[in-house]
């Protein structure tokens, strides 16, 4: 499977939007708030935005190896020790977003529309999803990504619609919070997770249209920059910033605001619907691509059997630490900052180990191939 | 082999004749030319070849060839097909006078046309012989083939298992004393039905005929709407034991070469004793052979099917089925009707989006019931809220339980309708609908909000066109009915995720199922809606055929400011 599945542009735009713009679900709204105050926009397009031009330096490194991706190019040049070790990394940092993110997902569940059910069951519903996904393989996850894409977009669309009765225009002044501070420490927090579009390099040798990768990744990412910095204005614009920093579940708190005159007041389980296949994609190419890692580092021949393993995994990652606010402080705090320092650091390493290992033309019986 | 011994396989050497025609389609071709060589030979069997058992103790008789001793072929000929006891098998004894030669006829009775066999056999050689008395010389079987026989397909064999083979298709055999060869004469004429209007498929403007059990009726329906020679309709035998005739219909120039190899590659590869039916066919052939979603469309259509071969599909008609195949296919055509077509393009989108509810109502109406009044009862606005709770008021089952209940029940009173025969199955329905419905109501068992669910859901089921399609859709509504129950909206996001992944796996002879939507391709005027007639110019491209224009760019080309200057040259695809 790994060696057939192809993913079509569309699909790949889907892919990384959905990846990138997944953190909608977590509370990061609120620490940004806390930090930058009514700025907290400003954190959000920075910290997006920055990772870009490093997932250029990534992308021209990689295409310097033909027919290889991130994971095979970071095995040849930094040795099958530091190598392999540095994709472990890679893995770790989608699985623990996927984990977080369907941590706070499924706590958003339990906590606004089925308070009775167990967090285990939610968050065992959401990791057979994953898991059916992420077993079928790379064309269903992309398929299906781009099947559902449009509804996460429209449902978006309608709630933040739907919101306007409620903003407050003068909530984003002072223009820049707290200070440029408290942005720039936001920024480096959002960067973190938009670490997750280095899916562009990893699965490059999985694209069907290598050619257009940057084009169409730029696209997603710049769908998924414009779906996060309107949620945040949105957000700060209808809860005012002292309100919004209390906030732990922004989409869920806008959802419950939306009302359709008098007759429906209550609609939020209908938005909820629709995120849960945003959020089940997003974990399901978190566990592709930690598969994918993982299985390329080590050399496997077929990533099946690793599924239940990594689902172990996610389920376990996710209850950590058992209280929700000490687990999104945990990442927001120490591994989102570590993940952005890992890109730029792996970046600076694998740009440096380059001139001692590029790849030789292929030499057999003194005729070079080509 | 216990008590069927000798009647359950036919003889090896007839299955080996048929499996070696099935090599080269032209031997039983029912279209008009010969088949191009295409695609793999079948693969070897496993256990094939002589590793078969032998049920059949009449292999070494029909391994060989005609006799010149009439006598032989004749006491042969009973032997194998167990005469007297097999009582419909006739042999009959005939005299040519004026070449003064004995013969014999053998054919089955109620599979051939008596008056074929009473005048274009038996008159010529019983009394009109003296006619070609004056050949001389000339082979005795090549004066009756081509003097004495009126018939239009007279072929002279030399090998007594084709023989048997035409015989048991319902043509006559006639034996000549003396020639080591018999006349084999096109005589079928068992009864069969006629055309008459689909059943299930019904539309209002659109054509009214329907497929009927006769294989040549049926090619002959399609190739009436597809006048060209182009249209193939390629034959082969499968089935050890049914030899069920099979023809293939694509157009040649049009159909991809590599599709049309891999529909006769898995026909060909085959090896079962009896062939039912396309239903047969169709769980032989598809690609997820456990997938609940049909891969094939079955249709009781012509123009359905001709429509289909006219942009680039495969056909498979199966003898003595009314119903035929296409592939591949995908998603969209189970929610478009030939009625599309025969109104204007407006209402036809209209009727597609309508069905598309449908689709989404007969799979998930009663789960949403559930999961709404058992988990999210807020969204339920606060009147109609009230207004379920009171009708609830008396009902003692849980919602789960009240409209598995219904469900079950719907379900037993559709299938008792189909069952139960025509003059009173409308009755039925009444019947469980009205008066069961009422009678549970006011019982207590069923609250009447349910019953209003369970309606919508059943006239929601009725309105996608494909029979197959919405079997699908009723199964997967008890497992949706099942997560919504444990689980609410989360446990239908759940199922739907779950059925979004099958879908976007599942292919159609190598096309993904979701196409042109996923795999996105070039859009499409006729996937959910379908766009007006001539701006329709392209095929689906995901049939990859090989000629991809449909129609021309200006097909209303007298429309145009410069009308009959209009040609065909446009860009090509």
């Amino acid at each position: 499977m790994l060696r057939d599945g192809k993913i079509d542009r569309v699909e790949l735009v889907a892919c990384i939007a959905t990846l990138l713009a997944s953190w909608i679900f977590l509370p990061l709204i609120s620490f940004f708030v806390r930090e930058s105050y009514s700025a907290a926009w400003m954190g959000v397009l920075i910290g997006s935005l920055v990772v870009w031009p490093l997932t250029l330096l990534f992308m021209n490194l990689v295409r310097r190896f033909p027919g290889k991706g991130l994971v095979e190019v970071t095995l040849e040049l930094a040795g099958p020790f530091f190598g392999r070790l540095m994709v472990l990394v890679f893995a770790f940092i989608f699985l623990d977003q996927a984990a977080s993110s369907g941590r706070v997902f499924t706590e958003g569940i339990a906590s606004v529309i089925m308070p009775r059910t167990p967090l285990s069951v939610h968050l065992a519903v959401f990791a057979a999803a994953g898991a059916l996904a992420a077993y079928a393989g790379i064309e269903p996850i992309g398929r299906l990504s781009w099947l559902l894409f449009p509804f996460f977009l429209i449902s978006l669309a309608i709630l933040l619609v739907f919101n306007f009765n409620h903003i407050v225009s003068g909530s984003l002044f002072p223009l820049f919070g707290y200070g440029l501070k408290g942005i720039a420490t936001s920024s480096v927090e959002m960067a973190g997770r938009f670490v997750a579009i280095l899916a562009l390099p990893i699965l490059y040798p999985l694209l069907r249209k290598q050619a257009t990768a940057m084009k169409d990744g730029f696209l997603g990412l710049i769908m998924s920059v414009i779906v996060g910095v309107l949620v945040t204005v949105e957000f700060v614009m209808v809860f005012p910033p002292g309100e919004a920093q209390r906030r732990l579940f922004p989409l869920f708190e806008l959802a419950l605001l939306v009302q359709l005159g008098t007759f429906f007041t209550h609609i939020e389980v209908v938005f909820v619907f629709f995120w849960f296949f945003a959020s089940a994609i997003q974990l399901s190419w978190g566990l592709y691509i930690a598969n994918y890692c993982f299985c390329r580092a080590f050399d496997l021949p077929g990533f099946r059997p690793v599924v239940p393993i990594m689902v172990v995994l996610f389920y376990a990652l996710a209850f950590l630490p058992g209280n929700v606010i000490e687990a999104i402080t945990l990442r927001v705090k120490t591994l989102l900052p570590f993940s952005f320092g890992f890109m730029a650091f792996a970046l600076v390493l694998l740009w440096a180990l380059y001139p001692f290992r590029r790849p030789k033309p292929a030499v057999e019986s003194g005729v070079i191939r080509k | 082999m216990g008590p069927f011994k000798g009647l359950t396989r036919l003889p090896r050497r007839l299955r080996d004749l048929v499996r070696k025609e099935n090599q080269h389609p032209q031997g039983f071709s029912l279209g008009n030319r010969p088949a191009p060589p295409s695609g793999p030979k079948p693969a070897e069997r496993r256990g094939g070849g002589s590793e078969e058992p032998h049920f059949f103790d009449a292999d070494a008789k029909v391994d060989r060839a005609v006799s010149r001793k009439l006598e032989e072929n004749q006491r042969l000929l009973k032997d194998i097909f167990r005469m007297p006891e097999n009582t419909d098998v006739l042999i009959r004894p005939v005299h040519i006078a004026a070449l003064n030669r004995q013969a014999f006829l053998l054919y089955i009775d109620g599979m051939t046309k008596r008056e074929t066999i009473d005048l274009d056999i038996l008159q010529p050689l019983m009394f009109l012989s003296e006619t070609a008395a004056g050949h001389g010389k000339a082979p005795v079987l090549d004066v009756i083939q081509k003097g004495l026989v009126p018939n239009e397909k007279v072929v002279c064999q030399d090998q007594m298992a084709k023989v048997l083979l035409e015989v048991l298709d319902g043509n006559t055999a006639l034996f000549v004393d003396g020639e080591a060869k018999a006349l084999t004469i096109e005589t079928k004429g068992f009864e069969h039905r006629f055309v008459e209007k689909p059943e299930t498929e019904v539309t209002i403007r659109g054509a009214r005929d329907a497929f009927t059990e006769t294989i040549r009726v049926n090619t002959a329906l399609v190739r009436r709407r597809l006048k060209t020679p182009n249209l193939m309709v390629e034959g082969m035998r499968i089935g050890r034991v049914s030899g069920t005739q099979i023809a293939i219909l694509y157009l040649d120039g049009l159909a991809n070469p590599r599709l049309v190899a891999e529909v006769k590659r898995r026909l060909e590869t085959l090896d079962v004793a009896v062939i039912h039916g396309s239903g047969d066919i169709e769980e032989y052939i598809e690609d997820a052979p456990f997938g609940i979603i049909p891969q094939t469309l079955a249709t009781e259509r012509p123009d359905r099917v001709a429509a289909f071969l006219a942009e680039g599909h495969v056909g498979i008609i199966v003898d003595d089925s009314p119903t035929a195949l296409v592939v591949p296919i995908t998603f969209s055509a189970f929610i478009h009707s030939p009625e599309d077509y025969s109104i204007r393009w407006p209402f036809g989108s209209f009727l597609r989006i309508l069905r598309f509810l449908a689709l989404f109502a007969t799979l998930l109406l009663p789960a949403t019931y559930i999961a709404l009044a058992n988990y999210h009862q807020e969204m339920i606005p606060t009147a109609l809220a009230l207004s379920i709770a009171a009708s609830r008021e008396k009902v003692p089952f849980p919602v789960p339980v009240e409209v598995v209940i219904m469900e079950v029940s719907f379900e037993l009173i559709r299938e008792a309708g189909t069952r139960i025969p025509t003059v009173i199955g409308p009755t039925i329905g009444i019947v469980g609908a009205l008066i069961l419905g009422q009678a549970a109501v006011q019982a207590n068992i069923v609250s009447p909000i349910l019953v209003i669910v369970v309606a919508i859901t059943a006239l929601s089921s009725s309105a996608i066109p494909n029979p197959n399609a919405g079997l699908s859709l009723r199964l997967l509504r008890f497992g949706a009915i099942g997560l919504a129950s444990v689980l609410g909206f989360i446990g239908l996001g759940l199922g739907l995720f779950f059925l979004g992944i099958h879908l976007v796996s599942l292919q159609s002879f190598g096309v993904p199922f979701m196409s042109p939507i996923a795999p996105f391709r070039p859009p499409s005027r006729d996937v959910l809606l379908r766009g007006p007639l001539w701006s329709m110019r392209w095929r689906p491209k995901f049939v990859q055929p090989l000629d991809s224009r449909r129609a021309a760019k200006y097909v209303r080309a007298w429309a145009r400011p410069s009308a009959g200057a209009a040609t065909d040259q446009d860009e090509p695809s």
